[in-house]
């Protein structure tokens, strides 16, 4: 290239380095995508007019010949968009949002906001906006910073897929133009999928939102509120800041009833907890408090200390899309005007969403590709804390709006919570957990493997190779990868290196296949032994034995069937008469395993008597009975018939069949 | 006491329908029959997949959630099209498609419509002995009643029924998703607005029980066996004195619920083994049933009293007749 046609480029590139981004107090990770933000809110528009510097640290090895920014809200931009295919149908204008990139320019002023192209190759759809491309004038080389200045105007949608707004409600996630994550092989990035979440570099945040007046004291943050002031318009700028984290997200809304409370778990920092809760919610504001206090003290006892001061929850209207989402040191709940105390909720969603800061909030993993690691450990980890804190819940059914908790029918976590999981596991296999997320079938399948079936895998383990090594693996791998993004391998290899190659090796069995686990009894028989008969010896010593009779002892043989792909470690206890037991351990790989045993007369043979591995599809078949015991289903048949005939009676009565839509 | 008061008609009323105690035996044993034929295919089933099965121990005390669930993948049909069936579970099966379900709920509901049809035509049975002076408790009598006034009650049914589930379709389906709606503010305008869709569809049903109730009475006193004329008698009534006709549907209402709600928060659950036990659960659980019949059977009792003493009530008094 001529020199005089080089030149605006080197101008450019001169320029392109620039001072770090501002300093930052109580670092824990170098980093890497800082965003300086100002934003303004257009409550009729529901608009955040808004300019950021983006300031990105090369700390990879490699040159970056570009900038991918996601543009998340473009999701919502129109019906060609790919998250569109996991929306419902749009109802009105309120249904859609956008992100519009007004100026891009580099920090010395260089306009690049004509270079910006969407859909890079490979995204799959052209039509999405969700991701945008802006070559540099030069590549940002290993060690150099990259500002960017990014004016953009952001729409929210009518709260959906956890961002947007209901009434004065306001839940603002990805609602900035944000760096994809910088990897050694480049820029990792993907358009908005229904199905999967995000996955960033972390970074300082200095936020500041000009909001309407009315929510001064109501805006919750990543971070912390660091300062509010009045405007002479009557707005409020609410500047937060949020350091070490990899993603900013805000909440207001002037009907939030704020509670501040200082938790101080037993030998671990001290964190500052608030509430912002819905007024028909305050039911539950104690419940919220009690499993974000006892949580923090079990999840940093059982992990490591959460390392943030702050921690900030947001108990959503319902109907506002907004539930049970995470953010970095934020996250938001769900609950109902009525939500009974034996309902588990909103305990479960609150250890659900609190165990996600340190698995997504701290150990940033890909939960595009990767999101068995954030959302299988949450459910794993939070299932068991809530077990231990609150005891196991009651189903709760709901009829015309009003929720009934069925106190005797139980819900046991996480198994309660899972069976849809393995519904999907015996009937679609259609997508093994380590496929990339994004690349599944469909929704079921993400929520399966990413959430109840991972969570099984790893109670499963506990249960099977025992529970203290796959803690210790467990909180091995948080305290390892705190501040980093650790993948599968970085998991598995912990796992086998403090919990032991067995763990590693049923993980990774779990993980690999689509398929199911079915272990089946199918032969358990108990005979009359038959004396010896027939030629007996050799040669000469030849000799008939002509036939008996039986004589007392029995002949049981069992046989189990691996009736499903993924082979598990299974013992198989065989009870005989006179309260005999027999325990066999089989490493469960072979298609089946027969046991002759003679004895006593058999009288049951069950495999995984303790119930260890909880990914067994069908319960039913993991045992025999040699001899028939029809009791419990003519208990249920008696159940049965007294209830049909009150339903018939009720038929005669209303002439409708009770029970239909409520 | 006024004659028409409402403790007085509540208790004119069961003590007309003990009266007919075999008829109400008879319509016990139909009731009975029906139940065990509907749910004999699902518990041969059951017996299928649970006798030799050592997890199956885990239901003898009730409902597990988690075995239970396995026990419906194992046998995904078990109580028909699981897709419709969890639909229904969540209240959002619409009325129109229960004509489309299958396996055993699909057989309680052509059981529960025969047992309607079979119950409308013994109601034609109890009008006719509740307007009787004499042979209350005749079973010949009450046959031939049935004989008589059964079809024209069978009408006023089918018009009842209709009226049920119109207000049915009105009341809890039409504003479900209006009432759902995500729109609105605060969970507990969902809620009320649900329970007010129950309260609505709770009060046409109980008027139309009301109406039918009267109808049939007015069948029973009748001289021609005319639905429509009855009907429109019944209609008037009810309409002359809607509250005490809407309190005497309610009143029968919780008689008949409340031997039902003490059952299923106090007995004892049978777990397949004592037989004496058994013997002891099907007697108290028939003598539930039987209750409930009753109740049923008092409210046209009841209605039928009332009518006929509004009747001589409105009657002209004779002229006195002076020596």
């Amino acid at each position: 290239m001529p020199a005089v046609r080089r030149l605006p480029a080197i101008l450019g590139l001169s320029l392109l380095l620039c001072p770090a981004p501002p300093a930052r107090a109580g670092s824990r990770v170098p980093a890497v995508a800082s965003y300086r933000i100002e934003a303004t809110w257009d409550e009729e528009r529901k608009t955040l007019a808004g300019r950021e510097t983006v300031f990105f640290v090369n700390r990879t090895a490699r040159e970056f010949p570009d900038v991918l920014l996601h543009l998340y809200l473009n999701g919502f931009r129109n019906t060609r968009s790919t998250l569109s295919r996991g929306l419902p149908p749009p109802s009105g204008s309120d249904d859609f949002g956008a992100c519009e990139l007004k100026r891009v320019a580099l920090h010395d002023g260089t306009d690049l906001t004509r270079r910006v192209s969407f859909s890079p190759p490979g995204a799959g759809n052209p039509d999405d906006r969700t991701l945008a491309r802006i070559p540099l004038p030069r590549p940002v080389r290993p060690g150099e910073t990259l500002v960017l200045e990014v004016d953009f105007e952001s729409r929210l949608p009518r709260g959906v897929l956890r961002t947007g707004w209901k009434d004065d409600f306001v839940f603002a996630g990805q609602w900035f133009p944000k760096l994809a994550k910088a990897t050694e092989r480049g820029w990792r990035g993907r358009p908005f999928h229904p199905s999967t979440e995000f996955f960033a570099d972390f970074g300082d945040y200095d936020v500041t939102l000009l909001l309407p007046g009315e929510v001064r004291g109501k805006v919750a943050v990543t971070g912390r509120v660091v300062e509010e002031t009045a405007d002479e318009a009557g707005r409020v700028r609410v500047r937060a800041r949020a350091e070490d984290v990899h993603d900013f997200a805000f909440s207001f809304s002037p009907r939030f009833e704020v509670k501040r409370e200082i938790v101080a778990p037993k030998g671990q920092p001290k964190v500052e907890v608030l509430l912002f809760l819905q007024p028909d919610h305050r039911r539950s504001r104690e419940r919220y408090l009690r499993a974000t206090r006892e949580g923090l003290a079990l999840l940093g006892a059982w992990l490591t200390p959460y390392p943030y001061p702050v921690l900030t929850i947001v108990d959503p209207p319902a109907g506002s899309g907004a539930e049970a989402m995470e953010y970095p040191t934020l996250f938001t709940g769900g609950t109902t005007w009525l939500a009974p105390a034996s309902g588990g909720e909103p305990e479960a969603v609150t250890l659900h969403e609190l165990a996600h800061q340190w698995f997504h909030g701290m150990l940033a993993t890909d939960e595009v590709s990767e999101a068995h690691l954030d959302e299988g450990l949450s459910t794993w980890i939070s299932a068991r804390a809530a077990e231990r804190l609150f005891g196991t819940p009651s189903a709760v059914v709901s009829a015309f709006g009003v929720p009934i908790p069925l106190g005797s029918l139980k819900r046991p976590l996480p198994e309660g919570e899972a069976q849809d999981a393995l519904d999907q596991a015996a009937f679609s296999r259609s997508d093994p957990t380590l496929r990339e997320t994004w690349r599944s079938l469909d929704d079921a399948a993400v929520v399966s493997n990413a959430y109840s079936r991972a969570a099984l895998l790893l109670e499963s383990v506990a249960r099977t190779t025992g529970e203290q090594p796959v803690f210790a693996a467990v909180r091995e791998y948080a305290r390892r990868f705190a501040f980093g993004h650790p993948t599968t391998r970085d998991f598995l290899d912990v796992l086998g290196e403090v919990a032991g190659p067995e763990a590693r090796d049923l993980v990774e069995r779990g993980w690999t296949s689509a398929g199911a686990v079915d272990y089946a009894v199918t032969v358990a028989t108990a005979r009359r032994a038959e004396p010896l008969a027939g030629y007996v010896g050799e040669g000469s010593r030849r000799a008939w034995r002509a036939p008996r009779a039986p004589g007392r002892s029995w002949e049981s043989t069992v046989v189990v069937q691996r009736l499903g792909e993924v082979a598990w470690p299974v013992e198989v206890e065989m009870r005989f008469a006179g309260g005999k037991t027999v325990t066999r351990r089989w490493d469960g790989r072979a298609e089946w395993m027969r046991w002759r045993i003679t004895g006593p007369r058999l009288i049951s043979a069950v495999v995984d008597p303790r119930r260890t591995c909880l990914l067994d599809v069908n319960r039913l078949n993991d045992g025999l009975l040699t001899e028939p015991d029809p009791t419990v289903a003519r208990a249920w048949g008696h159940r049965l018939r007294f209830l049909a005939q009150n339903l018939l009676e009720l038929f005669a009565l209303l002439a409708v069949l009770p029970g239909v839509p409520l | 006491m006024k004659g028409s008061a409402l403790p007085f008609l509540w208790a004119r009323g069961l003590v007309a329908a003990a009266t007919t105690w075999k008829a109400l035996l008879l319509a016990l044993l139909l009731n009975a029959s029906l139940a065990l034929v509907v749910t004999a295919p699902l518990a041969s089933r059951l017996h299928d997949l649970l006798d030799d099965r050592p997890a199956a121990e885990g239901l003898a005390k009730g409902w597990d959630l988690v075995l239970g669930a396995h026990l419906l993948r194992s046998e995904p049909g078990l109580l028909g099209d699981r897709a419709r069936l969890e639909r229904l579970e969540q209240g959002v099966l619409p009325l129109a498609e229960l004509p489309r379900l299958s396996g055993p709920l699909a057989g309680l509901l052509a059981a529960g419509l025969l047992h309607a049809v079979l119950s409308s035509l013994l109601a034609g049975g109890f009008a006719g002995r509740f307007a009787a002076e004499r042979d209350r408790g005749s079973l010949a009598a009450f046959f031939t009643d049935v004989v008589r006034l059964g079809l024209p009650s069978l009408v006023i049914g089918v018009l009842g029924l209709a009226g049920v589930l119109g207000a049915f379709a009105l009341f809890v389906e039409l504003p479900r998703e209006a009432t759902l709606s995500p729109d609105l503010r605060w969970d507990w305008e969902r809620t009320l607005l649900s329970l007010l869709r129950l309260i609505a569809f709770l009060f046409a049903t109980s008027a139309v029980r009301a109406v039918v109730a009267q109808s049939r009475a007015a069948l029973g006193l009748a001289r021609t066996a005319n639905p429509f004329l009855a009907l429109a008698s019944g209609l008037g009534f009810v309409l002359g004195r809607p509250v005490r006709a809407l309190l005497l549907e309610i009143a029968f209402g919780f008689t008949a619920l409340f031997p039902l709600v003490l059952w299923l928060l106090f007995a004892p659950s049978w777990s397949g083994g004592d037989p004496r036990l058994l013997a002891l659960l099907v007697a108290g659980q028939q003598a539930v049933v039987l209750f409930r019949l009753l109740s049923r059977t008092a409210h046209l009792g009841a209605a039928t009293a009332w009518m006929k003493g509004a009747r001589e009530a409105g009657r002209p008094a004779p002229a006195k007749i002076e020596s």
